[in-house]
């Protein structure tokens, strides 16, 4: 079980990735950059020091957002 | 509220600002040229939006790594957001990124005016301030409706001169003088100044900042826009402290009328 890919959807995209990961795994799996972004899992906000403890599960939608240039 | 120095700053909220000037970083060719008109502007404070990261391009210029949240005061905005439970996720996710809880929030209605539904905004507004916001509230250039925002708490009010990157200029000077007289917290107007002009007249009618971003981003020299603008909003504020004479319908001569001779 251990090795078993499960799916997940980032900013809308679908991706496959090894099950019992830690949201922190993730990031660096997508090379994202901790510095200056928010995450959401299932709508919920996870606050930075919970990163590492947050496991993500089959069908979890992450989104992960940042400042951009705006009005 | 004290309004009569010319040096006095522009308080909102608990933070004080030195420049009247707030700029927007969207339509800007590159944050390059963001970076350099923003400095050129002398402006403390910048707007900015939150969207989703591109996964796709790790390597993308990112906004922080030109103007640094450090340095200058961030205003995360809502736009885009039509509804009260999208703008209150979008700031609750800036609060998250570090700690903004001086925002600026649009509720917009229709996508062809982006006028604010003022509803939702009124409603919005009250949930964030119970939350801890600071709330700037983007609205229309009613009195009646920006003294609610007042009334409810809102830290500032941003009434809209004309529709958002329209350029039309202020189209109710009267209104926004009314909003002026009447309010006890920061009044920014918001929308639509579209040259210099429009933002010394903002600062005339005795607005305590403008907020601009497509004139300056969109300008053919965004740099030296930004700087005109810079001294628009200068020269308008020392104007409305200077008071202005009294428009007449008949002249009045300028040179002595007394030992004219023939």
């Amino acid at each position: 079980m251990k090795n078993k890919k499960i799916e997940i959807y980032i900013n809308g995209e679908k991706k496959l990735v090894n099950n019992n990961n830690s949201l922190e795994d993730i990031l660096k799996a997508f090379n994202v950059n901790e510095k200056f972004i928010a995450i959401e899992v299932n709508k919920e906000i996870i606050p930075k020091s919970l990163y590492s403890n947050k496991v993500i599960l089959n069908n979890d939608r992450i989104e992960i957002v940042e400042f951009i240039g705006g009005g | 509220m004290e309004k009569k120095n010319l040096d006095s700053k522009l308080v909102i909220s608990n933070k004080s600002f030195c420049s009247r000037l707030i700029i927007g970083t969207g339509k800007y060719t590159n944050y390059e040229i963001n970076k350099k008109a923003l400095e050129a502007s002398g402006a403390e404070m910048v707007t900015v939006a939150m969207r989703r990261v591109n996964l796709s391009n790790n390597l993308e210029p990112k906004l922080t790594d030109y103007i640094n949240p450090k340095k200058y005061t961030f205003l995360p905005n809502t736009a885009g957001c039509f509804n009260s439970e999208d703008a209150i996720r979008t700031l609750s996710l800036a609060k998250e990124i570090g700690g903004w809880d001086m925002v600026k929030l649009e509720v917009l209605s229709d996508k062809k005016t982006l006028y604010p539904d003022m509803i939702e905004t009124i409603k919005t507004a009250k949930i964030l301030i119970s939350k801890g916001f600071k709330v700037l509230a983007y609205c229309t250039d009613d009195p009646v409706l920006a003294k609610k925002l007042e009334n409810i708490g809102c830290s500032a009010i941003m009434p809209l001169g004309s529709p958002i990157g329209s350029g039309m200029g202020i189209l109710n000077p009267l209104n926004i003088k009314l909003i002026v007289e009447q309010s006890n917290v920061p009044i920014i107007l918001d929308a639509g100044i579209g040259t210099a002009s429009d933002a010394c007249l903002a600062m005339e009618l005795g607005c305590d900042a403008v907020l601009i971003n497509s004139a300056i981003a969109n300008a053919k020299n965004p740099i030296n826009m930004a700087r005109a603008m810079k001294n628009a909003v200068l020269s308008g504020r020392e104007c409305y402290l200077s008071g202005r004479i009294q428009k007449k319908p008949s002249a009045t001569a300028t040179s002595p009328t007394k030992r004219i001779f023939n």
